[in-house]
């Protein structure tokens, strides 16, 4: 675990709201400035890397080219909770960019590390 | 210093409260403001996460009293604070995290 200025963490379903996208977005405004930032995927927030989108018809912009872009501006690790993909049917195999997993009695030492929390 | 935790929705609305509580650590406080101090009533379901969790309990003493929950109606171990010793938390605790 390496220490981080910022840790996005990132609870909600994407496709209900623009929520996911604009906690993204934020991300991005930070990576412009140079600071650095990674992200933990809790609960339904770890749909958001669920192969295989198609929000279209919801008229929603799919979600994998903003994640995807993470990686370019240097913002990472991408953190999973392992409790959160199991209860969800989910494996690493399902998600679309690799990521680094994290079990739940270690999230509090995780989020300690860092020196700013957002909300997502 | 650890983080302050704040949880806003009653136990019933949402999961938050249940989220934070399994994920907040021992150097951590919890503060559970609005809506969300329901989930501290001893007699409710709710409050035996209050009991697994490792970090500081707080409930906001006025929305308990706007909900009509006294205190010795609390569960044990969660410490009831005013708005102003809610402030000075939020200076004591410089990271936060709203959930």
């Amino acid at each position: 675990m390496t220490a981080c200025r910022y840790l996005l963490v990132l609870r909600s379903m994407p496709f209900d709201g623009l929520q996911v996208q604009e906690a993204i977005e934020q991300l991005l405004t930070l990576a412009a400035f140079e600071q650095a930032a990674s992200v933990l995927f809790l609960e339904d927030g770890v749909w958001v890397l669920k192969q295989g989108q198609q929000p279209r018809p919801l008229g929603y912009k799919n979600l994998h080219g903003l994640v995807q872009s993470l990686d370019i501006y240097d913002i990472g690790p991408l953190w999973v909770e392992k409790e959160s993909l199991l209860e969800r049917g989910l494996t690493e195999e399902d998600l679309i960019v690799p990521v680094k997993t994290i079990e739940r009695s270690h999230v509090p030492r995780l989020m300690a590390k860092h020196e700013h929390l957002l909300p997502g | 210093m650890g983080i302050l935790h704040l949880v806003f929705q009653s136990p019933a609305q949402t999961d938050d409260f249940h989220q934070c509580l399994e994920r907040a650590g021992e150097e951590d406080a919890v503060l559970l403001i609005a809506g969300a101090v329901v989930g501290a009533k001893q007699t409710g379901t709710a409050a035996q996460v209050l009991d697994t969790c490792p970090a500081k309990i707080y409930v906001l003493k006025e929305d308990l009293v706007a909900r009509g929950i006294s205190a010795d109606e609390v569960v044990g171990g969660a410490a009831l604070i005013t708005f102003d010793e809610f402030v000075a938390l939020t200076v004591t605790y410089s990271r936060i995290l709203s959930w």
